[in-house]
């Protein structure tokens, strides 16, 4: 017996098989089927020849599903709606990346070629972001590192604005008392100490801190508890590596010290390993209420300025709303008048979290090795989709016979963009391959030990992923696009040719590539100048020769006997052959010692004294560096009146307004005048050469921490040896430690030539990518113009003519990346001289040999495809028409 | 009468065009006024009304809509859009053109000459 409605449940399921049909349209014919039903029910027809005459009318199957395919195909995301449709993309899936890898296989050099350039940029900033990332999150352990705040004062003096770190003992106490808001503070001041331990001396950087430093830094501790260690009256915190160089292998908690060889300690406090980014570094904590001698007690008055004052803010309180009532302390304790008022001295804070950056500038390194990353990623990502578009023409057979087999653009997207996604996957091994086998070589260039495969890395992790997805789908996906609009018919016949628009997109990328390769070509040879102009700019003084021993009457027990002990091996050290001349002094031009006075020189009308460097020397100083005195006399042992004289340099005279000519003899502070020694650099060309003034103390003095000796130039080694052996009687316990000044003097270098470094290799990494790149877009051109040269050859055209036409095309972009790069150097490179006080003029001439370069390496490549393309036989060429 | 597979191909765009524009129908409803309209001479297997109607959606020429009354059950309805119109009186005009032309050649039009 015929049932409707089982009749038509039965052709509903035939149709729910097909993929064309949505539920939609299968109940809008149903509708259609009843009302045809029940119009030949009403003329009289029985129910299941009505329903086959209806079902007749529709077509073959009920409907015509060709008819239906027409409409839909590549026009609607109807199927979306079909569940089937997954079961069919998981199996395609095994297909792409079936096809995938035989074509990375098939086409190994192409996909080498091609892995390989992106692995080598992704290297590079894998490296770059692990390096900025550690300079950017400095100090940043600490937990309160954003509420927290240095106090440091900017003082506005006649020759400008300086910024000041130190402050006064007293100040934090005044704060707490009369500015609210202020939640926690601790005081801070290093000094250089010998401590003791049995027989063993340790010379350590000794951090002297108030008792609630733990609570403003986050410092872990291995050993002790942070609430009390600071707080007892004789305990100490030691870094792991200064207890190991006091006792050795023993567990150093409970174990006794002393420091400056008179005061006892007890190790109460063991500090957890420091994050080699913190600002504050620690290797044995003091606290500060514990010290007994005179020469390091706090000052309880406002004389001395010379430690850091940290403070944390509570909740609301802003940086500005604290700053806004320094003027009224200032002026409570400093009067209206003066150096220290509220007019000439501003106090400010700064966050722990900008620390680094303030005092590093950090910041404009870190952006300009990411901006570099940019660039490199930039590169290697246009590479990949010229390279992709370019291997696009050989596939299009591929794309044509998919298509006429029945694939979905959709599918032939889905395919591409999974083949790009495997090639991308592959250079990511690899790249992480580089990056880790690169690393110690990296590590050794930038001073640090970072690490790739560690916990506190996941941030690195994100970011890889989130390239990974970003590279394969964008870089992948406009090539995808690209092949999957292919006409089938005119691929299949072997006629592709990419569009004008694709045409001048490439040209664009070429543009871009090579812009980017100028920029940073030029840049890196400007940064490089800018390094070596400061290593060989003359210093002012002769450092060649000079060996200095950091010696200081403080690091003996008996400072008394042990200042004439100094200057008596000093006169001792003369005796030694090969030995020209020794000096005494408080600082060495290389680790100059900021120490400032204001003076009052003879006539000053300004209210406002001058602010100047000082520094104490003995009579040997300026000879055994051989400056250069240029007015009046230098300081002489035999006159008593020369502790009351002093020495200026060329700068401080002229910002005391006096000349050669009528300095000498001049009074500044009730001191004398008696000389004027040329401009000598002091410290890293960074810096301008500031006023100084230099006070004579002899060898004995209290203030002397180097003795430098200036020695022959021949057996160097037995010089130090005899040097050494003196030495060693003024103290057999301790080890003969010196550097030389020239040496020392490089160091100061580090942070640039590291920066000049670091941009040198990744430059080169980006020169690289770009060349690779233009390789590969050559041999895409020559397989495009294939017939086109062959045509021309045929015609009479010369492998000159034809290679001159190829070298046209490219050396067109070429020409229109310099006029986008030389702006862009240009600025960013006189951006980046401007930091420095003595610096090389933008060199011009690097400009157009960048282009002569870049011309030079494009042509290069160029040449190799054009004269092969040129020599071909035409007839290989033209053999399919 | 049976119209040629390319006749009636092409007539069906219009048809289905003038009918949508007396007023909004279901699929059923134009084939039953097509069949009326040609008194039973005029027929397309349905297979080809329905693909046509998306295909005319898609372009943007009609609208789909479900409705549903107490009497009737839910039917899609079409609904001309004002760029249907458009294409319409452009496809009028066509048609009327060839219509002449043929028209004159068969030496039917006595109007003109």
């Amino acid at each position: 017996m015929f049932n409707l409605e089982t009749a038509l449940a039965t052709w509903r399921r035939t149709l729910e098989t097909h993929r064309t049909f949505t539920a939609e349209d299968i109940e809008e014919l149903e509708h259609h089927i009843r009302d045809e039903v029940h119009g030949y029910l009403l003329e009289g027809i029985d129910e299941e020849t009505a329903f086959h005459r209806a079902l007749h009318e529709m077509g073959r199957h009920g409907v015509t599903t060709e008819e239906y395919r027409k409409v839909y195909l590549n026009k609607l995301p109807r199927h979306v709606a079909h569940a089937r449709a997954h079961l069919t993309e998981l199996t395609m899936l095994h297909n792409y990346l079936k096809i995938a890898y035989r074509t990375l296989r098939k086409h190994k050099g192409y996909a080498a070629l091609n892995i390989i350039g992106l692995a080598v940029g992704l290297a590079s900033c894998i490296l770059i972001l692990l390096y900025t990332h550690h300079e950017r999150t400095y100090d940043a352990f600490h937990a309160h590192a954003e509420d927290t705040y240095l106090i440091y004062k900017e003082r506005h003096t006649a020759q400008g604005v300086r910024e000041l770190d130190d402050t006064w003992p007293p100040m934090l106490a005044e704060m707490q008392q009369t500015i609210p808001g202020i939640e926690v503070g601790t005081r801070v001041w290093h000094r250089e100490r010998w401590l003791q331990a049995g027989d063993t001396k340790v010379q350590a950087n000794i951090t002297f801190a108030d008792s609630t430093f733990l609570d403003v830094f986050s410092f872990a501790l291995q050993a002790g508890d942070p609430q009390r260690v600071l707080r007892e009256t004789s305990g100490a915190v030691l870094s792991k590596g200064i207890a190991q160089q006091l006792f050795g292998d023993t567990d150093p908690m409970g174990q006794t010290f002393t420091y400056d060889f008179n005061q006892t300690y007890e190790v109460t406090g063991m500090l957890a390993e420091v994050p080699s980014n913190s600002s504050v570094g620690v290797d044995i904590i003091i606290p500060a209420h514990s010290i007994s001698l005179a020469e390091e007690r706090l000052p309880a008055d406002w004389n001395g300025s010379f430690l850091f004052t940290w403070v944390r803010l509570a909740g609301q309180t802003t940086p500005e709303a604290v700053e806004a009532r320094f003027p009224e302390m200032l002026s409570a304790v400093f009067g209206d008048e003066g150096p220290n008022s509220p007019a000439r001295l501003k106090l400010k804070l700064t966050p722990l979290a900008d620390y680094y950056n303030r005092s590093t500038d950090s910041n404009r390194t870190t952006t300009l090795l990411l901006l570099i990353a940019l660039g490199i990623i930039l590169i290697a990502c246009i590479n990949f989709i010229n390279l992709a578009t370019a291997r696009a023409v050989e596939r299009a057979r591929e794309v044509g016979m998919r298509k006429v087999l029945g694939a979905h653009r959709r599918q032939l997207i889905q395919q591409f963009l999974g083949e790009s996604l495997v090639t991308v996957t592959l250079a990511f091994a690899v790249g992480l391959a580089i990056a880790w086998a690169c690393l110690p070589t990296f590590n050794s260039v930038v001073g640090l030990d970072l690490s790739l495969f560690s916990a506190a890395n996941t941030w690195l992790f994100g970011w890889l992923v989130a390239l990974w997805l970003g590279i394969g789908l964008l870089a992948g996906g406009y090539p995808a696009f690209v092949l999957a609009q292919f006409e089938p018919v005119a691929t299949v016949k072997g006629n592709v040719r990419s569009s004008q628009g694709g045409q001048r997109l490439r040209q664009g990328l070429v543009v871009a590539q090579f812009a980017l390769s100028i920029l940073l070509l030029i840049g890196t040879v400007g940064v490089w100048m800018q390094v070596q102009y400061m290593q060989s700019r003359d210093l002012s003084f002769d450092g060649e020769n000079v060996v200095v021993i950091p010696t200081s009457q403080r690091d003996f027990a008996d400072a008394e006997t042990a200042a004439a002990q100094i200057a008596t091996t000093q006169q001792e050290v003369r005796q030694v052959p090969g030995v020209i001349s020794v000096a005494s002094s408080m600082e060495v031009p290389s680790r100059a010692f900021d120490a400032n006075t204001f003076v009052w020189p003879e006539g000053w009308t300004s209210e406002e004294p001058v602010r100047m460097r000082f520094t104490y020397v003995d009579d040997h100083y300026f000879d055994t560096y051989g400056m250069t005195l240029v007015a009046g006399r230098r300081f002489d042992a035999n006159r008593p009146s020369d502790a009351e004289a002093m020495i200026i340099n060329e700068t401080a005279m002229r910002d005391m307004g006096w000349t050669t000519a009528t300095v000498i003899g001049k009074a500044v502070n009730d001191m004398e005048v008696i000389g004027v020694i040329a401009d000598y650099h002091y410290e890293s060309l960074e810096n301008a050469v500031r006023g100084t003034i230099h006070r004579y103390q002899p060898p004995e003095g209290r203030n002397h921490r180097f003795v430098s000796v200036k020695i022959a130039g021949g057996d160097v080694q037995a010089t130090l040896a005899g040097i050494e052996a003196v030495w060693q009687t003024l103290d057999p316990g301790r080890s003969f430690e010196f550097f030389f000044i020239d040496d020392d003097f490089g160091t100061l270098y580090e942070r640039v030539e590291r920066v000049s470094t670091l941009v040198g290799y990744f430059t080169l990494s980006a020169i690289l990518l770009a060349g690779l790149g233009l390789l590969a877009m050559t041999s895409y051109t020559v397989v495009q113009r294939t017939k086109e040269i062959g045509v021309r050859k045929v015609l009479g055209a010369s492998v000159g003519q034809i290679s001159g036409l190829l070298l046209r095309q490219f050396a067109q972009p070429v020409l229109w990346a310099n006029l986008l790069a030389w702006p862009l150097a240009y600025f960013f490179l006189s951006q980046w001289l401007q930091d420095f006080a003595y610096r090389i003029a933008v060199p011009w001439w690097l400009f157009p040999v960048a282009a002569l370069g870049a011309l030079a390496t494009a042509l290069a490549l160029v040449s190799y495809h054009a004269i092969r393309a040129s020599r071909a036989n035409p007839i290989r060429a033209l053999r399919y028409e | 009468m049976k119209l040629s597979r390319e006749l009636r191909a092409a007539s069906l765009r219009p048809i289905i065009l003038t009918i949508l524009a007396d007023g909004d129908a279901y699929g059923y409803q134009i084939t039953q006024r097509v069949r009326k309209l040609s008194d039973g001479r005029m027929k397309w297997s349905n297979g080809t009304l329905y693909p046509l109607l998306h295909d005319l959606e898609h372009r943007k020429l009609v609208k789909s809509y479900w409705r549903e009354t107490p009497t009737a059950p839910r039917r899609k309805y079409y609904r001309l859009t004002t760029k249907g119109e458009q294409a319409l009186a452009s496809e009028k005009a066509q048609w009327l053109d060839v219509h002449a032309m043929l028209a004159r050649l068969w030496g039917l039009d006595l109007q003109t000459d």
